[in-house]
């Protein structure tokens, strides 16, 4: 008996453990929430492949351009000092409503442009960018991927059809992560 | 323990042949299970890696962007795989992110970050880590570890070690078997050999053959011993011809001398024995010639005139030379007859003795007599006494009619034996008659010139034959003789 109830108190322990581990870059206060998707978005940048045109040389960095208030703090500044993405030096822009793109490789649209969305995507139109939106909607409104907090943990969607457009390409590994796939079926 | 070379040749080529075999097959056996568990682990290792590889590609997304629950699903299929204990997934962080632990397997405890898993810890039955970099674009995001069970290769080792046991007793008495088989192939002729050669060494009997033909060395081992058999017989065969005629020959000389001998003897004895009776029968007629012929003369010495007083004068004086005769004829016998006794003989005392005798016979002779002195041998006094005498009357009687007349006695050395001589410068004789002169009754003089019967030098022979010697003459007409004899040794005389 002690040694099946010696047995379950380990299991449970190790459940703890693990629930915590999981648990752990889930924030409880919203600055948190944007570490785990300042990370995410080198993550996804890792899972998609730009076109061959997309950088203007082996040295050329990577831009992230932010769209709206900037909810990342210091985090996505860290990274951007401390980490490559695509093997290059990151570097953060942002840009105001009506400002035109310029030079970008992943554009980030906070929640609170959510309005101007339509606005954002044409200036991105036809160009090999990445446009992840933060909130469930954007995906389904055309953004290419949307990272959003469920149930404590972190979630995407993705639009292929979008991302085709773009001449971007996700890899096969993030479909079945992502919490929904729009625009699955090819031309 | 008997040792290996003691023992019988079959045997030892069974040994030999078996042990070969077995020695080869345990070999091979061995080099094959070992090979079998380098290869069956390495398999194990490269599938295992192979599926760490597969599962680290399929969950690097779901580590990069945190879905434990998806990798744990991803990781539960490795419940197919029965040596599989446990997969685990580590994050960049070393902390463990997902696993999948088989019910029942041990250890039951997934190790709770990268440093544990990689510490060395209790395997039951054996187990293996294969370590695997979860990597995408060559970014690294963490590390997946799956944990075999080498159990089922050991069983698998075991099991083939198993039957290849089995296998291997089996070709052992195959083995054995087959080179008792085949050995008989080199043995069985050289026991046949070996046999035979037991055989003729027993039974002395070479007529024996091995008659194996065959090509190889013992076909030559073999005709070489029938060849040497071959020429043992023939050797034994001449050897046993030789010996039967040696011993046949023998055996004919033996008869042919003891036929030749007996009738020597036989006809000497015949030879004898009419020499004794003739002689002693002729005595008593003679005597009663002698004594009615002295009668007549007696008692008709009136009545018959001169002439026939002259022919009983003549009848008397045949009867005494015939008696003369007789005499010696019976002497000669009995010297024949008579055993000699050998004792010490000074030969020259007996010459002086027998001068004396002479002298006192005839004592107006003037004859000049020389000896030797001390001349010892041995032999019979009596017998060696009649020679001397018998040689010296000779010469006294040879030497009657010759002026100063010189008789020697003595010896020399002749050849490496020592001669004994008597020499006069007498009459002599022709040599060419020298052959007839020790044969009894043959006179190389008329009776009426020098008196004698003819018989003593034949006398003389034959004793000095009795002592082993010889006797010869040599001489001339009126030039003188000279009598030469020997005595051998104090051995009986030759027959």
């Amino acid at each position: 008996m002690s040694f099946i109830i010696r047995k379950l108190l380990r299991a449970a322990a190790l459940c703890a453990l693990l629930l915590t581990t999981l648990l752990s870059p889930v924030p409880a206060v919203d600055f948190a929430e944007y570490r785990v998707k300042a990370e995410f978005l080198e993550r996804i940048a890792e899972f998609v492949e730009w076109p061959a045109g997309a950088f203007s040389g082996p040295e050329a960095p990577f831009v992230i351009t932010i769209a709206g208030t900037d909810p990342f703090g210091h985090y996505l500044e860290d990274l951007a000092r401390t980490r490559t993405i695509k093997g290059r030096a990151v570097v953060l822009h942002h840009v105001e409503p009506g400002d035109p793109l310029g030079a970008c490789h992943l554009l980030f649209i906070a929640n609170s442009e959510h309005r101007r969305l339509d606005e954002i995507l044409a200036s991105a139109a036809g160009r090999a960018v990445l446009i992840i939106g933060d909130g469930k909607r954007f995906a389904e409104k055309g953004a290419h991927v949307a990272v959003y907090r469920k149930e404590g943990r972190l979630r995407f969607e993705l639009n292929l059809e979008a991302s085709r457009r773009s001449g971007l390409i996700f890899s096969s590994k993030l479909m079945p992560l992502a919490a929904a796939v729009y625009g699955k079926e090819g031309p | 323990m008997k040792r290996f070379r003691d023992i019988p040749i079959s045997a030892k080529l069974t040994l030999l042949m078996a042990g070969i075999a077995v020695t080869s097959v345990l070999a091979g056996f061995a080099a094959i299970t070992a090979l079998d568990k380098r290869v069956l682990s390495r398999e194990l290792v490269k599938n295992i890696t192979l599926i760490a590889k597969m599962y680290s590609e399929q969950c690097v997304a779901d580590l990069a962007f945190n879905y434990p629950d998806e990798a744990r699903q991803t990781l539960e299929k490795l419940s197919l795989m029965a040596e599989i204990n446990h997969s685990a997934i580590y994050g960049k962080n070393g902390k463990l992110f997902a696993y999948y632990s088989r019910a029942g397997a041990y250890p039951t405890e997934v190790p709770p970050d990268i440093s544990a898993a990689h510490a060395p810890r209790p395997q039951n039955g054996g187990a293996l880590d294969i370590f695997e970099p979860m990597v995408y674009k060559g970014l690294n995001y963490g590390t997946l570890s799956i944990n075999a069970s080498t159990a089922e290769l050991s069983r698998r080792i075991s099991t083939k070690i198993k039957i290849l046991g089995v296998l291997a007793v089996c070709i052992t008495f195959l083995s054995l078997f087959i080179s008792t088989l085949a050995q008989r192939l080199v043995s069985v002729p050289i026991l046949k050999l070996a046999g035979l050669a037991r055989e003729v060494a027993e039974a002395k009997d070479y007529s024996m053959r091995a008659g194996l033909d065959r090509g190889d060395e013992i076909g030559e081992l073999a005709a070489g011993f029938d060849a040497m058999l071959s020429g043992l017989e023939a050797r034994i065969r001449e050897r046993d011809f030789a010996e039967e005629a040696l011993r046949q020959a023998h055996n004919t000389l033996e008869v042919k001398v003891a036929a030749r001998t007996e009738e020597l003897k036989l006809a000497n004895e015949e030879l004898e024995a009419f020499n004794y009776s003739a002689s002693h029968d002729l005595r008593a007629p003679i005597r009663r010639i002698d004594g009615f012929s002295a009668l007549l003369e007696l008692e008709c010495a009136g009545t018959i005139n001169a002439n026939a007083k002259d022919y009983l004068a003549r009848i008397r004086k045949g009867c005494i030379q015939m008696t003369t005769v007789v005499d010696d004829l019976l002497k000669l016998s009995r010297i024949m007859r008579q055993e000699i006794k050998f004792e010490k003989v000074d030969l020259s005392e007996l010459a002086r003795e027998a001068v004396r005798r002479l002298l006192e016979d005839e004592p107006g002779r003037a004859v000049q007599f020389e000896a030797a002195k001390s001349l010892y041998i041995s032999g019979d006094a009596g017998l060696l006494g009649e020679v001397i005498s018998n040689l010296l009357e000779n010469a006294w009687k040879f030497t009657r009619k010759t002026e100063n007349a010189v008789v020697e006695f003595g010896a020399a050395e002749r050849g490496g034996e020592t001669v004994y001589f008597v020499k006069d410068n007498g009459k002599g004789f022709d040599m060419k008659y020298s052959d007839k002169l020790f044969q009894p009754f043959q006179r190389l003089h008329s009776p009426d010139e020098y008196p004698g019967t003819g018989v003593g030098l034949s006398t003389v022979r034959r004793i000095v034959e009795r002592h082993g010697g010889r006797i010869w003459a040599e001489a001339a007409e009126d030039k003188g003789a000279a009598f030469y004899f020997t005595v051998n040794s104090p051995k009986q005389a030759p027959l």
